[in-house]
C-alpha cells in the first residue's frame, strides 16, 4: 500500500471513528435513561422493595415532614435526625441519633438511645427500653406522630454485616448505648442518679417507683 | 310422545348447526356403528376442543359439519348464523340457566356461542398487567438487549478496521494476538452477562475505551500494544474474580481487615526496594513479573475498607480505623512522592466520607486540610513548585521543562478537528506520549471531535454507574460502587485537565487508555466492583418482584 493510499485510508477511519463513537454515545445514553426510567417503572409496582415497611407521618408541625410523608424502615440500623442514620427524620425534637432498631418477622423492635426518648402508643420509652412494634402502632416525639406500616414479608432480610449485633442489642438493652452513638457515661451517670433520686422522692411521699411502673407497663 | 319427537328434532339440529366439536362429536358417536366407535374415539382425542369465538374453531366446526349439513349458499349460511346469535342473545337475557342449558339438550352444557365482550376498563387493566409483567421481565433480564449489541458490533468495527490499519502502517504480524480483542470483546458483551456477573453496557464502554487504547497503541508503538492487550485479558480475568467476589460474599470485616494490611505492605515495598524513576520511587520490580506500582493495586483495598466501616458504623470515632488507613496511605505515597495518585486517594476518601455520613462540617474542614497539606507540598518539595510553574507558564523554558505540555499541546492543535489520521502525526515527541500524554495522541491521530467524545463515553460509564449504585440496597454496595466512581472521575479529570493545561500535571494515567499493567489491571478490577454491585441490585429486584407476585394476586 502506497503512503497516500495509507494516508486516505486513515483520514477515513479517522471520520469512521467519530461516527462510530458519536454512535456509541447516543446508544450509550439512551440505554441508560430508558433502563433507568423501566427501574423506576418496576420499582413504583413493587411495593416495599428493600424495606421492612414504612412509618408514615399522621401529624406534623414540619414543612419538611408534611402529614402522609414515607419514610422508609429498612431490616436494622438507627433512627435519628442525622443524616447518616438509616432511618432519618429531620424534626427538631427528635435527637440526632435518637434510637437503633431491628426487624425480627412482623415486628419492629426499637430502643431508644437518648433520655428524651419517645412515645409508642403514649406509653413513654427511655434508653434501655425495648418497644416491640406491630403494624399500625402509632411513635410520637413531640408533635410528630408516625404510624408503622410493616411489610406482610416473613423472614427478615438483614445485611450480611449487620449493624445491630447481639453486644450493641445487650448494650442498648442495659441502657448502656454509648457504644452505639448515645449520650456519653457521664451523661448517663447524671441521669442514672436523678432517676434514683426522683424514686427516692416518690417512695417518700407514698408512691410506686418508676422502674417497677415501666416494667408492669 | 309428539312433544318428545320435537324435542329429539330440536336437539338434533342444535347440535347439527352448532359450532362446539364437543357436541359434533358425541352426535357422530351416536351415528356410528359401534364397531368403529374406537377409531372415531382417537380422532376426537385427537382434535382438542376448540374455543368458540376463534376464526380457526370455526372453520374446523364447519368442516366438521360439511357431511350432515345440506349445501346452501353463503347467504342462508349467514342469515341462519344470525339467526342463531339473536336466538342465543335472547334466551341469555330472558333466562341465563335456560342459556346455560341451551346446548344439546342432553344436560351438557354449550359454552355461549360469543364470550361478554370485556370492558374497556378490563382490557386497559389487563394491557396494564401485560406491560408490567414484561417490564418485570426486562428490569431483571441478564441479556444484553440491541442497544448494547451494537455498541458491541461498532467497538469491534473500530477494533478490527484500526488493527488492520495499523498493520498496514507497518506494525505487521506483530500485533496478530491483538486481532483477538475482537471476538474477546464481542464474547464478554453479549455472551458473558447471562452466565456472569456483568453489567452489559459497562462491559461494552470499557471494552471501546480499552479498544481504542490498544488500537493507537499498536499505531505509535506496536511492541507496547501488544502488551496491552495481554495485559487487557488479565484485566478481564481479574474483574471477573472481583465482581464474584462482591455478588457472592456475605462478610466482608475480614476481607477489608487484611487488604488494610496487605495495602500498607504493598506502599511500603517501593520505599524499601524502589528505584527513583521521573521523580517518585512507586515501581518496584518483581522477578519472573516485571515490574509493576503498588499504589494502583492498593486503590481497591481503599476502596474497600472505607466502604466496609463507612458503612457499618455511625461515628466518626467508629469510622477512625478506614479514616487511619488512607491518611497513612496518603503519608506513604507523600514519602515516594506520588502526589498524583496521593490526591486521588485523598478526594476519594473525601467524597466517601460525605456521602456516608453527611458532615458537611467535617467534609469542609477535611477540604481545608488537604489545600493546607497542598501549601505545604509546595512549600517542601521542588518538583511541585516546577510543575505548577510550567503550569501556569510553560513557555517561560520551553525546551526543558515546558516541553512535554507544549508539545501536547502543539499536537491536539495540529490534529484539528478530525485528526490527522491514524499513525500519522509525530506524536513521539511528547515525552511520555503512550502513558500519561495518550490523550493528546488521541487528539492529534483522531481528532478533537474524538477526544471529546472519549470524554463523552467515560461521562456515560460514569453515570451508568451511579444508575446501578442507587439502585443498591445496602450501603455498603453503595459506598463500594460510589468509591470506585469518584476514582475514575478524579483520575479522569486530573489527566485531562493536565494534559490540556487546565489543571498543573500530576503524573497519572488515563484509565483504560494509557499504556501500562498496573493501571489497566486496577481500573477493570474497580470495574468488577461495578458490576458486582449492579448484579447484586438486580438481584434484590427480582426478589422483589418475587415476593410482591402473590400479594398482588391476593
Amino acid at each position: 500500500m502506497t503512503q497516500a493510499w495509507y494516508q486516505v485510508l486513515s483520514m477515513s477511519f479517522g471520520y469512521l471513528g467519530a461516527c462510530i463513537i458519536a454512535l456509541i454515545v447516543l446508544l450509550s445514553a439512551r440505554k441508560v435513561l430508558s433502563d433507568s426510567a423501566l427501574w423506576r417503572r418496576v420499582k413504583k409496582g413493587t411495593p416495599q422493595s428493600g424495606a421492612a415497611g414504612v412509618l408514615r407521618v399522621i401529624s406534623a408541625g414540619n414543612r419538611r415532614l408534611p402529614a402522609g410523608t414515607e419514610i422508609s424502615v429498612p431490616y436494622e440500623g438507627t433512627m435519628g435526625a442525622s443524616h447518616s442514620c438509616d432511618m432519618c427524620i429531620p424534626y427538631r425534637r427528635v435527637h440526632m441519633r435518637s434510637a437503633f432498631f431491628w426487624v425480627e418477622p412482623g415486628q419492629l423492635h426499637i430502643v431508644p438511645l437518648h433520655k428524651d426518648g419517645f412515645l409508642v402508643d403514649d406509653v413513654p420509652m427511655g434508653p434501655g427500653d425495648e418497644a416491640v412494634l406491630r403494624g399500625g402502632t402509632i411513635l410520637r416525639v413531640g408533635d410528630l406522630k408516625m404510624a408503622l406500616e410493616l411489610d406482610t414479608r416473613t423472614e427478615s432480610h438483614l445485611p450480611a454485616e449487620p449493624y445491630v449485633t447481639s453486644a450493641r442489642r445487650t448494650k442498648a438493652q442495659q441502657g448502656r448505648g454509648e457504644g452505639i452513638g448515645a449520650p456519653g457515661k457521664g451523661e448517663m451517670r447524671r441521669e442514672k442518679k436523678r432517676e434514683e433520686k426522683r424514686e427516692k422522692e416518690q417512695t417518700k411521699k407514698g408512691g410506686k417507683p418508676l422502674k417497677k411502673e415501666r416494667a408492669r407497663r | 310422545m309428539a312433544r318428545n319427537e320435537q324435542d329429539t328434532a330440536k336437539r338434533r339440529r342444535a347440535v347439527r348447526v352448532g359450532e362446539d366439536g364437543a357436541a359434533d362429536a358425541r352426535y357422530k358417536k351416536a351415528k356410528e356403528p359401534r364397531a368403529r366407535q374406537p377409531a372415531k374415539k382417537e380422532s376426537a382425542k385427537k382434535e382438542p376442543i376448540k374455543k368458540e369465538g376463534t376464526k380457526r374453531a370455526a372453520k374446523a366446526a364447519s368442516a366438521r359439519e360439511t357431511p350432515y349439513k345440506p349445501a346452501s349458499s353463503p347467504k342462508s349460511a349467514a342469515k341462519a348464523e344470525a339467526s342463531r346469535a339473536k336466538s342465543a342473545s335472547k334466551t341469555q337475557a330472558a333466562s341465563p340457566r335456560r342459556a346455560r342449558y341451551a346446548g344439546d339438550g342432553m344436560g351438557k352444557a354449550i359454552a355461549p356461542k360469543e364470550a361478554p365482550k370485556a370492558s374497556r376498563r378490563e382490557q386497559k387493566d389487563r394491557q396494564k398487567r401485560e406491560a408490567a409483567r414484561r417490564d418485570r421481565a426486562r428490569a431483571v433480564s441478564r441479556a444484553a438487549d440491541a442497544k448494547v449489541t451494537m455498541i458491541a458490533l461498532l467497538t469491534a468495527v473500530f477494533e478490527a478496521l484500526g488493527l488492520l490499519l495499523a498493520t498496514a502502517n507497518g506494525a505487521g504480524e506483530q500485533i496478530g494476538i491483538c486481532f483477538l480483542m475482537v471476538p474477546v470483546g464481542l464474547l464478554m458483551t453479549m455472551a458473558m452477562p447471562r452466565v456472569l456477573p456483568i453489567d452489559p453496557l459497562i462491559m461494552a464502554l470499557t471494552n471501546f475505551l480499552c479498544g481504542v487504547g490498544v488500537v493507537v497503541l499498536c499505531t505509535v508503538s506496536p511492541a507496547r500494544g501488544v502488551r496491552q492487550a495481554e495485559f487487557y485479558m488479565l484485566g478481564l480475568v481479574g474483574m471477573i474474580v472481583i465482581s464474584e467476589i462482591v455478588l457472592h460474599m456475605r462478610r466482608f470485616h475480614g476481607l477489608a481487615l487484611l487488604s488494610m494490611l496487605l495495602g500498607i505492605a504493598a506502599l511500603i515495598l517501593p520505599l524499601a526496594f524502589g528505584e527513583w524513576q521521573n521523580g517518585a520511587k512507586n515501581w518496584v520490580e518483581v522477578p519472573f513479573f516485571g515490574s509493576f506500582q503498588p499504589s494502583e493495586l492498593v486503590k481497591l483495598s481503599l476502596v474497600l475498607s472505607l466502604a466496609y466501616y463507612f458503612s457499618t458504623h455511625r461515628t466518626v470515632f467508629q469510622m477512625m480505623p478506614a479514616i487511619l488507613f488512607a491518611a497513612a496511605c496518603l503519608g506513604l505515597l507523600m514519602l515516594q512522592r506520588d502526589l498524583g495518585t496521593a490526591l486521588i486517594y485523598y478526594l476519594t476518601t473525601l467524597a466517601m466520607f460525605y456521602v456516608a455520613c453527611g458532615n458537611m462540617p467535617l467534609t469542609l474542614i477535611g477540604l481545608c486540610g488537604g489545600a493546607g497539606a497542598a501549601v505545604v507540598g509546595y512549600k517542601m518539595f521542588a518538583h511541585v513548585k516546577v510543575r505548577v510553574a510550567m503550569w501556569r507558564n510553560p513557555w517561560s523554558d520551553p525546551l526543558d521543562k515546558g516541553y512535554q505540555i507544549i508539545q501536547a499541546l502543539l499536537a491536539i492543535g495540529s490534529g484539528g478537528l478530525f485528526g490527522v489520521g491514524l499513525g500519522q502525526g509525530t506524536p513521539e515527541q511528547i515525552p511520555m506520549y503512550y502513558n500519561d500524554f495518550i490523550f493528546a495522541v488521541i487528539c492529534e491521530q483522531l481528532g478533537l471531535v474524538f477526544g471529546l467524545l472519549v470524554l463523552a463515553v467515560y461521562l456515560m460509564l460514569i453515570w451508568r454507574g451511579a444508575t446501578l449504585i442507587t439502585r443498591s440496597r445496602r450501603s455498603f454496595e453503595m459506598l463500594l460502587g460510589c468509591g470506585v466512581l469518584v476514582m475514575l472521575g478524579v483520575q479522569t479529570v486530573m489527566i485531562v485537565g493536565g494534559v490540556i493545561k487546565m489543571l498543573p500535571l500530576t503524573g497519572v494515567t488515563m484509565p483504560f487508555l494509557s499504556y501500562g499493567g498496573s493501571s489497566l489491571t486496577s481500573c477493570l478490577a474497580l470495574m468488577g466492583i461495578l458490576h458486582g454491585v449492579g448484579a447484586r441490585a438486580r438481584d434484590n429486584m427480582e426478589e422483589d418482584i418475587l415476593f410482591s407476585k402473590p400479594a398482588r394476586e391476593a
